[in-house]
């Protein structure tokens, strides 16, 4: 039944990967369907180049009118409905976010691309308070470094905080085997790990994120958006 | 003795994997109705994506037919007279003087006659008096 969109105005910050691993992994415990609002058509690419074994649906809708039926229907077939929107500022992503019951907004945490996360967000508030009522917003590291964190997302996430923008504790890291993911059209549960690095890992890191939206759907139903957990407790 | 078991990172996550378990498709009543039930955030979403300035992808319905939208002039009409060769030559270079066309010329000196047709005193009558063909 939850609506989770990934939302960010620009390009290149991991909303399809993102997209991909929750919708992976959620559908191993109950129905998805990926609705895919990216003219690139990531996921009809994937199974195109050969993807398969997935749990979860996806269907493509790219029209602006039709992408709140297409989530209409998906919510009636799924008990999880996520949204992979483009990476620009379009008004199908814009409608989609604000049917949503959790944006998550991905960000490297480069400046411009932070600048297009403050957009996103400021949009899913005013959206929110347009149409009376509260869209829960989470900002998603994504594509950081494994060891150690630069000064620029240091600052990033800071700033963040100090506007009260909630942020997943957990980062998607660069990984081989994300990358993976499209390159060998594969699922991460079937990634071999004597060709790509360390699926486990990923797998890990993938999981930790999923707990936190979990965790934050949680939060929703209880009447309280789940605070991210701290770092250590995520893991 | 006991050992700790390797920890399994492939294995189900229980409490987790429980609670996604836990959710359910929108019953098919609601799905029945979600423009009612979402138009609010619908209407919410176009206002402010208009007002931030996103962009859509929907195609403009063509607005009614303008004629200046394919005729700037409005002049699309040949017109083959037989007139005196003079009278072809005069209109001709007034244009050409002007640099009008001739569809412009033409349009000016019919208003210019209409002016005196709509006064039948002007002194233009007095060495112009037509009647019939001429």
């Amino acid at each position: 039944m939850p609506v989770i969109t990934f939302f960010q105005t620009k390009g290149g910050t991991g909303k399809t990967t993102s997209a991909f691993l929750l919708a992976e992994i959620l559908s191993r415990s109950n129905s998805v369907t990926v609705v895919d609002c990216d003219p690139n058509k990531p996921f009809e690419e994937w199974k195109k180049d050969g993807g398969n074994g997935e749990k979860f649906d996806f269907v493509t809708a790219l029209d602006t009118d039709r992408v709140p039926i297409e989530i209409g229907e998906a919510s009636g077939r799924s008990a999880f409905v996520i949204v992979d929107t483009e990476g620009s500022a379009n008004q199908t992503a814009a409608r989609a976010a604000a049917m949503s019951d959790l944006v998550i907004v991905t960000s490297t945490g480069t400046p411009l691309d932070q600048k297009h996360a403050a957009k996103a967000i400021k949009f899913v508030k005013a959206a929110g308070k347009a149409a009376g009522k509260e869209i829960p917003v989470r900002v998603l590291m994504t594509r950081q470094k494994a060891v150690g964190v630069s000064r620029t997302v240091k600052a990033a996430i800071a700033n963040m905080e100090k506007s009260g923008i909630d942020v997943f504790s957990s980062q998607l890291i660069e990984r081989d085997a994300f990358a993976a993911l499209f390159g060998y059209a594969s699922l991460l549960f079937e990634l071999d790990p004597k060709q790509v690095n360390d699926p486990m890992r990923a797998y890990m890191n993938a999981r930790v994120f999923v707990n936190q939206v979990l965790e934050v759907l949680r939060g929703d139903q209880s009447g309280q958006a789940g605070k991210p957990k701290s770092k250590q407790e995520a893991a | 003795m006991d050992t700790k078991p390797l920890h399994d990172p492939f294995a189900d996550d229980d409490e987790a994997d429980q609670f996604a378990a836990s959710f359910a498709p929108t019953p098919k009543a609601e799905v029945e109705q979600p423009p009612a039930k979402q138009a609010s955030a619908i209407t919410a979403a176009d206002s402010v994506s208009a007002e931030q300035g996103f962009t859509t992808r929907k195609r403009r319905k063509k607005s009614t037919f303008r004629r200046s939208d394919n005729f700037r002039t409005g002049r699309n009409v040949p017109v083959t007279i037989k007139a005196r060769s003079e009278d072809k030559e005069a209109l001709e270079k007034i244009a050409s003087d002007r640099q009008w066309v001739n569809g412009q010329t033409l349009q000016y000196a019919l208003d210019a006659l209409m002016e005196k047709i709509n006064d039948p005193q002007d002194c233009f009558w007095e060495t112009h008096n037509f009647h019939g063909v001429d």
